[in-house]
């Protein structure tokens, strides 16, 4: 059977199996598109929740700080 | 239910988790409205899981806080994101005292981020004021993908205080979009007498009749006939069944047609739209792609003369599959009285129709 790297790459951003339709009615480039598309998504908000993370850090006191962020990050 | 329609609501719901314009996602048009929801929710919980076990951490010193405190820290320290993550790991009533003490604003900002699945208790127990102030909030930033992730987890008086502070036409996009639409007909009865014209008139205005016909796709009959009777009465049937033919809705039209009364069928047999060659040719083959002869014949006898001309004429150039499933149908609902009248119009669908009748009746 042919790999098809667009399920492939979606299936490891999904962490699971994509559903069996969708790989079956979209080419691999769409498929490797939607992959890209969680990806990004993904990253974003990580970064999102790394800098709100951070924000919260700068009301917590000086001296609990590092201990705090020990916790969280 | 109309693929087409789940589909395209599947992919604005789906964008709005990814963070994409809708439009960007046009080649997932093709893709079942099923596998779509599924993938839909494999992201989510991909988004939503990854953080858990250092929100957890942040949960549980969250929970020695008193309310006032935990309120203070959220707005002012967490931020939204962070609450929003943490909300689904704190005991629900912890939670629902610490939301006491927020504003709506603050709160519309939560549910944004929010994934309700993982805090149905808490959203449960928010009373429905609040509610409906946070919903007052939401609609105002157009946040009805949001909204419509919620439907299913509030409470009757909760549902009715966020529809009174929604507009007709914001209504109208948060049913196309909402979680669980086995709920929406119960969702409508709890509208006020008079709020569904406003609806039909919204989607007149705002070119909302796709998302009409979504809403009038997931009503029981008693309500889908209630409504294309408060269509009907308002001058709006043209407006309907123009969108219906030029976005190939038919599928959801036609079988409302049965559960109409007499007088706004001959409404609908009356519009303009059936005096249109290709509009009737539409008609017919979403009849037949969906077969919805059943529902669709008894409109016939209510046409002009001319549109009935119209339609033998279109039939006599059947599949001779069609035109066997339409006999069958017409056996079976004993709708010989519309089907004889009609094919003696057209003398090539006569010479057609009657050896499959005759084979039938053998």
């Amino acid at each position: 059977m042919e790999l098809n790297l667009g399920a492939t790459a979606l299936e490891a951003e999904l962490g699971a199996e994509p559903p069996s339709g969708l790989v079956e009615v979209l080419a691999p480039d769409q498929l490797q598109t939607l992959a890209d598309s969680l990806g990004t998504a993904k990253r974003r908000q990580s970064q999102a929740l790394d800098r709100a993370i951070k924000d919260a850090l700068g009301h917590v006191p000086f001296v609990f700080r590092g201990a705090v962020e020990l916790i969280l990050l | 239910m109309s693929t087409t329609l789940e589909t395209r609501a599947e992919i604005i719901k789906l964008a709005r988790l990814l963070g994409t314009p809708a439009d960007q996602l046009g080649y997932l048009e093709r893709a079942a409205p099923e596998d779509l929801r599924a993938l839909r929710e494999l992201a989510t919980d991909k988004l939503f899981e990854g953080d858990r076990d250092r929100l957890h951490k942040l949960a549980l010193a969250s929970r020695v806080l008193p309310a006032t405190l935990g309120a203070t820290i959220a707005r002012w320290a967490l931020g939204a994101l962070l609450s929003a993550r943490v909300t689904g790991l704190l005991s629900p009533s912890k939670a629902v005292d610490i939301a006491a003490h927020l504003p709506a604003s603050f709160l519309a900002d939560i549910a944004v981020e929010l994934d309700p699945r993982r805090a149905r208790e808490v959203i449960e127990r928010i009373p429905a004021w609040q509610v409906g102030e946070v919903a007052a909030e939401l609609a105002r930033r157009n946040e009805h993908v949001a909204m419509g992730r919620f439907v299913g987890y509030l409470g009757d008086e909760a549902l009715s205080a966020s529809m009174e502070q929604i507009d007709d036409a914001g209504l109208l996009r948060i049913a196309f979009v909402m979680e669980g639409k086995d709920r929406l007909d119960h969702v409508v009865s709890l509208l006020p007498e008079g709020r569904l014209a406003g609806v039909m008139h919204a989607a007149d205005r705002g070119g909302l009749w796709p998302e009409a016909l979504d809403l009038l796709d997931h009503l029981s009959d008693e309500l889908q006939g209630d409504l294309a009777e408060i269509a009907a009465a308002q001058g709006l049937l043209e407006s309907l069944t123009e969108t219906a033919y030029a976005e190939d809705l038919w599928d959801v039209v036609l079988p409302v047609i049965p559960l109409m009364n007499e007088a706004t069928r001959l409404t609908l047999a009356r519009l303009r739209i059936v005096e249109d060659r290709d509009a009737l040719a539409a008609i017919l083959a979403g009849a037949g792609k969906h077969d919805l002869w059943a529902a669709l014949l008894p409109l016939v006898p209510h046409l002009p003369a001319g549109s009935r001309d119209m339609v033998a004429s279109i039939a006599a150039g059947f599949d001779q599959g069609v035109l066997e499933r339409i006999v069958d149908v017409v056996a079976e609902h004993d709708m010989w009285s519309i089907l004889l009248p009609l094919i003696a119009l057209n003398p090539t669908l006569q010479g057609r129709i009657d050896p499959v009748i005759a084979a039938r009746r053998r």
